[in-house]
């Protein structure tokens, strides 16, 4: 599938970057790759290598491909071309520290033996208390056919293929609750204009925060092909336990910014690649966000005095500066129960993405007098630190159960309308569970 | 008295003695202690982003620079972060 294929492409551009002879991609120095005796292919990106064989092809013709070494094979290599360096430079200690860990990660794959899926033919379990659906009273009944059965005290999710269907037991966290946001927009200012960049209705909430602009899933499962359906359900299944974010992709999710070049990447096919999702912690989570202080007071309501009394509220010195956070200035942040998290794909959001900015305004520096980019606390409540260790991953285990557990329904509906047989299921989910084994589907 | 909010969004690093403009940085990746990470990854985390002493920094066109940590001024630096980790 293309939105897959761009992901992967992008993994391969990684991959590539530590594969490259076998070490670390890149050059000391001005950034370019200083060359070899290597075959030039070899050198390039995957982005790269298809504008040059595009290019070629166009002057003589199809470029015979060249069967690349394996990737034991290049580390392999270059621990030997290392191992017979005297000095070896920073570069060189970091490439040979990257081979060693990643042949003794390929090693191990080997060795391992791939345990074949095991799947127990029995019937419904669920268990754990149930608890009242969260929802928007005026929207009970969409709420209905969105919302999964919210489940607490119980430490396990499983899943189960029988006879009768995919059965799920989901173990949901206690805090972890959806409803609906008709209302839901969220915009920014970029070059001057409004730029929508989510209007998604389901919200999550999970450890008293909230989690806006979440995309419905249900309408595309329902248009997708059984076979697709059922590896969503294996891929669903495997990140209960990971919790690694989904790529954002325009079948499933949505199309929200349909300008190339506001997104900042496109796809081998030559569509959008939003990539991954993110959650985005919306104004900064600032005390007084800085577009809506701009906002205020060019259009007079609140004076030049009380604008700079808002930027010097918000910031506060650096309390757990250190000699790995070395900023002199960090936000004071707005509590909970005011503050929201916004999903948005990475193409719009990450680092490098023509709405960066746009999505992370500057606020006032006293150490510098002047304006640049301030962030939230690195370490305490609420910090990146709480972010990155307590709420991310977590989030989106939440996330996966629920989308297992709406995967499942929709099989089992047509398992029900005769669209698909239990047998039929089980054979897929097999295949599936396979493939996701196999590192071929990307979630 | 603070001044006028800035307009200008091109803001440019100093990478190895070049300057480049911030919206031409695409992804920066990093070796934590076992494991290569990219700021794509959502696994990646910010303790061994900054942890890490060397950062590879990957333009839009496909070229790498390395830098080490220790050479970028406290502005690059902090720029390199927040691409790397956004709030």
């Amino acid at each position: 599938m293309p939105k897959n294929r761009s992901r992967a492409q992008v993994r391969e551009g990684v991959k590539y970057l530590r594969d490259k002879k076998g070490r670390f991609a890149g050059s000391i120095g001005n950034g370019r790759d200083e060359g070899s005796n290597r075959d030039p292919l070899e050198n390039l990106s995957p982005r790269q290598r298809k504008r040059l064989r595009a290019a070629l092809r166009g002057r003589r013709g199809r470029v015979k491909p060249v069967a690349p070494p394996t990737e034991t094979e290049r580390y392999e290599a270059q621990l030997k071309e290392l191992a017979g360096k005297t000095n070896l430079s920073t570069a060189d200690k970091f490439n040979k520290k990257l081979a060693e860990t990643r042949l003794a990660q390929l090693r191990a794959e080997e060795v391992k033996p791939v345990p074949k899926s095991v799947v127990p033919d029995r019937g419904l379990v669920i268990t754990g208390d149930k608890l009242p659906k969260t929802l928007n009273p005026q929207d009970q009944s969409q709420a209905r056919e969105l919302l999964p059965q919210i489940a607490s005290n119980v430490k396990r999710t499983k899943l189960h293929v029988s006879n009768a269907g995919f059965q799920v037991d989901i173990a949901y966290d206690k805090s972890f609750s959806v409803e609906i946001d008709r209302d839901f927009r969220y915009k920014v200012q970029h070059d001057g204009k409004d730029v929508l960049l989510n209007d998604n209705v389901i919200t999550m909430r999970y450890q008293g925060e909230v989690v806006k602009g979440v995309p419905n899933i249900l309408a595309s499962y329902r248009d997708t092909d059984n076979n697709t359906l059922v590896e969503k359900i294996a891929m669903a299944e495997v990140q209960v336990k990971k919790g690694k974010a989904p790529i954002w992709n325009v079948d499933e999710h949505g199309r929200i910014v349909t300008d190339e070049a506001l997104v900042g990447k496109s796809t081998e096919a030559g569509g959008i690649d939003y990539r991954g999702m993110q959650i985005h912690h919306r104004d900064q989570w600032a005390l007084y966000p800085a577009s809506q202080i701009e906002a205020d007071f060019k259009t007079g309501i609140i004076s030049a005095e009380e604008r700079e009394r808002r930027y010097l509220a918000t910031v506060e010195p650096n309390k757990y500066k250190d000699d790995k956070n070395k900023a002199e200035y960090m936000l004071k942040l707005k509590p909970k129960g005011e503050r929201e998290f916004v999903i948005l794909p990475g193409g719009l959001h990450q680092g490098g993405t023509p709405l960066y900015t746009a999505n992370h305004p500057y606020f006032y520096d006293p150490s510098k007098g002047r304006f640049g980019a301030i962030g939230i606390p690195k370490k305490g409540d609420s910090s990146k630190e709480w972010f990155d260790n307590k709420f991310r991953t977590p989030f989106w285990k939440e996330y996966a159960k629920y989308q297992l557990q709406q995967l499942a329904d929709e099989a089992n509906r047509r398992i029900k309308s005769g669209d698909l047989t239990a047998a039929e299921a089980k054979q897929l989910y097999q295949k599936a569970v396979d493939k996701v084994k196999a590192g071929e589907l990307v979630w | 008295m603070i001044p006028a909010y800035p307009t200008s969004t091109d803001v440019r690093v100093l990478l190895n003695g070049q300057h480049y403009p911030l919206s031409q940085v695409d992804f920066i990746m990093w070796l934590d202690t076992d494991e290569v990470y990219s700021s794509e990854d959502a696994e990646a985390t910010y303790d061994s982003f900054v942890a890490a002493d060397e950062w590879r920094v990957v333009l839009t066109d496909d070229s790498v620079i390395t830098v080490l940590q220790s050479s970028l001024d406290s502005d690059t630096r902090e720029h390199l972060i927040n691409l790397a980790f956004p709030d």
